[in-house]
């Protein structure tokens, strides 16, 4: 089942399964049909067969219902009071008070449990009690079966001991990995993307990087937010997609320093500022403050105001703002009297506030001079930095 | 003559219930495709769920809450706070007064310290005069602004104005949002950037609930039959319905108690319509007319796992009065774009949805009610027995019944907010109730919607509500 829901076939398998039902239903009152034969008019029969039927469904239905809810509840009881006695277990083992046969015998009755707890044992356990959690875990029953030819397949399974083996060191981890990049389930192969990325080899880690511009966008989210904090890994990263040919891959780089927020210490080429596709210029801007100086900031930003695209002009004003760029006042006033739209006027009367002293005073005369729709935008500007003032001050 | 009568009545009967059956059929097809649906979205969630949260992503796009208030002043206070604890990186909270006549915007002013603000917005859609904008003095997002009183169409249009970001969310303001409802109704827009023009989330009814600081604590049924209904209503028409025409892409509703739309496809087809009481439908009808010309792949999707927790009326007198505007508004919302009626260029939209609604959504009040009317009046001229009569009667609430046991179990195996036998055995119980009175005593009042077109009444009408303390009443 696991696979249908990932499948690309989904759709057609969740039809036919609606027409297989759909014709039982359909059956069934044919069939109810035959215990009302008695009735002459076909109309009736059938009707009272279609109502005999409701009845025993409405009936099953109910009865199902109340005695799948009341063994869930059980269930989950059950599974809750067994994960207490494995922590009890697990923390009588690791002061020596408990058997191990005892606690790998309750392994093979309940795995999901013991898998659980025994990770979040891993998770939070260090030194010597670690070592004796690892060496029972690599014991126990649950743990081979995570490495069954097969076992891997399911979502649930892969998922477990994706977030598993990273804790007990290396050594089946490289098998897992490498299954784990060709499962059907996206989920899976990205859980194995960001592990591999974490603490795969150096082969892993590469094929991880040149994955990532192929991923779906929600899926590079996650990856981005999950990447290590390894700055060889992120200037390794960076290095290669920044200096790429592939729009997809610069896209990739400048999605991750937004996403990340942090300054990138390896020099990006001005030439982005150039780039025929508007979202790197966009992007590339969004990220400008992030860069570690350079000569040609002045000339770039430069080019940013005055770019055909009114989104990479107001990115390339916000830019301006952030990197306290003196030297663009005239183009950024420009800008809030002339621009061509509101949402570029507003982003360059902010950059002019930020930059304070002269820039600010400057706004202030224009304001005094403007049509209506410029003295709103830098009202609406001054004020925001007083409450931003206001809220430093509190 | 008294055989071409009876004759008559006897055709008639059988074509109400040819009708029913075939409006059940569908339904019945409708829950068994939602029923697949929901068990992969679970699974697909739970299994996202697993790679942590993305919500400190600076990537996600930024969005701007609607919430038009009209005389909430029992209630504005926690659902402003519900809305600005939501957990999402980048959003800003619009509250449009508009024009309220209680203290609404003094309780707004007082509580979250706001001042007249110098906020500048583009008047793009045109709107009832704007008196005022105000923003808090506190760090937070919150912008409120105050209009004269144009309903609720004309306040989501100022907020749309004055709306920073590209994607808006238009909730009504006396609803509460889950505090992780933006990060799962924003999931669509991520998943396939670009092609979403919107998203739906669920709407549950808050009645009997526990609400502590604009938060849902405890999940309960309402003590009220009436909300009790409802509950097992909003079930079926959410999880069966929606799940469905979403999976084949031809929503024509989302709720506008909770949906998230790109701005820029909202201002290009002209904003919410003024001219209806049901604009949350006649938007997605026109966004889905407008994307089917602009002949790019385009969605609009129905998420069953985001929830917005609302207030139901609870006296039958309001309650009718909601269901009349509802019906009101989807009547105005099909007539005007009845062009897609039956036209393969619109898909499944022009060949399914539409004559669904149309045939089912629009008319079925007024086919059940006649339905029973000549069943009543043949019965006592003596054109029916009373056997056939029981089996019309039967025939027209089973399957009601066992669709609305179907919506139960739908939810259990699925979203599973109820924790206790006791909440699903009532949830039975009030789904086979309500189809015996309460449901023929909505379909009359939906059947009256007609008469209120030709009347030419426009209003919505006062919905009275208690608000978000304790325990929700009931």
């Amino acid at each position: 089942m696991y696979r249908a829901f990932y499948s690309r076939y989904w759709q057609f398998f969740s039809g036919s399964w609606v027409v297989l039902i759909f014709g039982i239903y359909i059956s069934t009152v044919v069939a109810a049909s035959e215990l009302f034969a008695g009735v002459i008019d076909p109309f009736v029969r059938y009707m009272l067969a279609f109502i005999a039927v409701q009845a025993a469904i409405l009936v099953l239905l109910i009865l199902c219902l109340v005695l799948w809810k009341i063994s869930l509840t059980r269930r989950e009881m059950e599974s809750l009071s067994r994960a207490v006695q494995f922590r009890e277990l697990m923390a009588g083992l690791v002061v020596g008070e408990a058997q191990e046969g005892k606690v790998l015998g309750m392994a093979r009755k309940y795995p999901r449990e013991f898998l659980e707890m025994a990770g979040e044992a891993l998770r939070s356990l260090k030194g010597s009690a670690r070592e004796r959690m690892e060496s029972l875990v690599l014991k126990s029953q649950p743990y081979s079966d995570l490495f069954r030819p097969g076992s891997l397949h399911t979502t649930r399974q892969a998922l477990q001991s994706l977030s598993l083996l990273p804790l007990l060191g290396k050594t089946d981890l490289e098998s897992a990995l490498e299954s784990g990049l060709s499962h059907p389930s996206p989920v899976v192969r990205l859980a194995t993307q960001i592990t591999s990325l974490r603490c795969g080899s150096r082969n892993t880690r590469l094929k991880v990087h040149d994955a990532i511009p192929r991923l779906p966008f929600w899926e590079r989210i996650r990856i981005y937010m999950q990447f290590p904090n390894d700055t060889v890994l992120v200037a390794e990263f960076l290095e290669n997609a920044l200096y790429s040919s592939n729009d997809d891959e610069v896209l990739c780089a400048l999605e991750f320093i937004i996403s990340h927020e942090k300054l990138v210490t390896i020099p990006v080429p001005d030439s982005l500022a150039d780039s025929l596709n508007p979202e790197i210029r966009i992007k590339y801007y969004k990220a400008f403050h992030l860069y570690s100086s350079h000569d040609s900031t002045l000339s770039v930003l430069r080019k940013g105001l005055t770019d055909d695209d009114w989104r990479v002009r107001a990115m390339s004003a916000r830019a301006c703002g952030l990197v306290k760029l003196h030297a663009l006042i005239p183009q950024l006033l420009g800008m809030v009297s002339q621009a061509r739209t509101s949402t570029e006027a507003r982003r360059a009367a902010k950059a002019l506030v930020a930059l304070g002293g002269e820039a600010h005073r400057q706004l202030l005369n224009l304001q005094l001079t403007s049509q209506e729709q410029v003295h709103r935008i830098i009202a609406e500007a001054v004020e925001q930095e007083i409450l931003v003032e206001m809220e430093a001050a509190r | 003559m008294k055989v071409t009568i009876a004759a008559f009545f006897h055709a008639y009967e059988n074509s109400v219930l040819v009708y029913l059956l075939a409006l059940n059929t569908i339904y019945f097809i409708l829950v068994l495709v939602g029923f697949l649906e929901l068990i992969r979205c679970r699974y697909i969630a739970l299994d996202r769920a697993k790679l942590g949260s993305i919500e400190r992503s600076n990537l996600l796009p930024p969005i701007s809450i609607l919430a038009p208030a009209f005389n909430e002043m029992a209630s504005i206070r926690d659902s402003v706070r519900a809305m600005l604890n939501l957990r999402y990186p980048e959003f800003e909270v619009i509250v449009i007064n508009d024009g309220s006549k209680d203290q609404t915007l003094r309780e707004l002013i007082v509580e979250f310290h706001l001042y007249k603000s110098a906020r500048y917005f583009d008047s793009t859609l045109k709107t009832a005069r704007l008196r005022g904008i105000y923003e808090s003095m506190d760090p937070i997002r919150l912008v409120v602004v105050d209009k004269e009183n144009g309903g609720k169409a004309d306040a989501l249009n100022a907020g749309i104005n004055v709306a920073q970001y590209p994607l808006i969310c238009a909730v009504d303001a006396d609803s509460i949002l889950e505090e992780e409802s933006l990060l799962k109704v924003v999931g669509p827009f991520l998943e396939w950037p670009g092609e979403v023009l919107a998203v739906g989330g669920i709407v549950r009814i808050a009645n009997g609930c526990t609400v502590s600081g604009g938060r849902i604590e405890n999940i309960d049924l309402p003590k009220s039959w009436i909300a009790r209904f409802q509950v097992v209503e909003y079930l079926r028409a959410f999880l069966g319905g929606r799940v469905a025409f979403s999976s084949f892409n031809c929503m024509l509703i989302i709720s506008g108690a909770f949906g998230l739309f790109q701005k820029a496809a909202v201002l290009a087809v002209g904003g919410y319509s003024t001219k209806t009481v049901g604009e949350d439908m006649e938007l997605i009808a026109r966004l889905q007319q407008w994307a089917r010309r602009q002949k790019k792949k385009q969605k609009i999707v129905f998420q069953p796992d985001p929830v917005c927790w609302t207030e139901a009326p609870e006296s039958l007198k309001v309650l009718k009065r909601q269901r009349r505007r509802w019906q009101r508004g989807t009547i105005e919302s099909l007539w005007a774009h009845r062009a897609m009626f039956g036209r393969p260029r619109f898909g499944a939209l022009g060949l399914f949805a539409f004559p669904y609604f149309v045939l089912f959504e629009m008319f079925g009040p007024v086919v059940e009610l006649t339905g029973y009317l000549i069943t009543m009046i043949g019965l006592l001229l003596g054109f029916f027995g009373t056997r056939e009569a029981f089996l019309f009667f039967c025939a027209a609430v089973l399957y009601g019944m066992v669709l609305s046991t179907a919506s139960v179990i739908l939810e259990e195996l699925t979203m599973r907010r109820y924790p206790k036998v006791r909440n699903l055995l009532i949830l039975v119980l009030a789904g086979i109730l309500e189809s015996l009175g309460f449901r023929q005593v909505l379909a009359f009042s939906r059947a009256y919607a007609f008469v209120e077109i030709f009347k030419g009444n426009k209003s919505w009408g006062n919905m009275e509500r208690k608000g978000f303390q304790g325990t929700v009443a009931s």
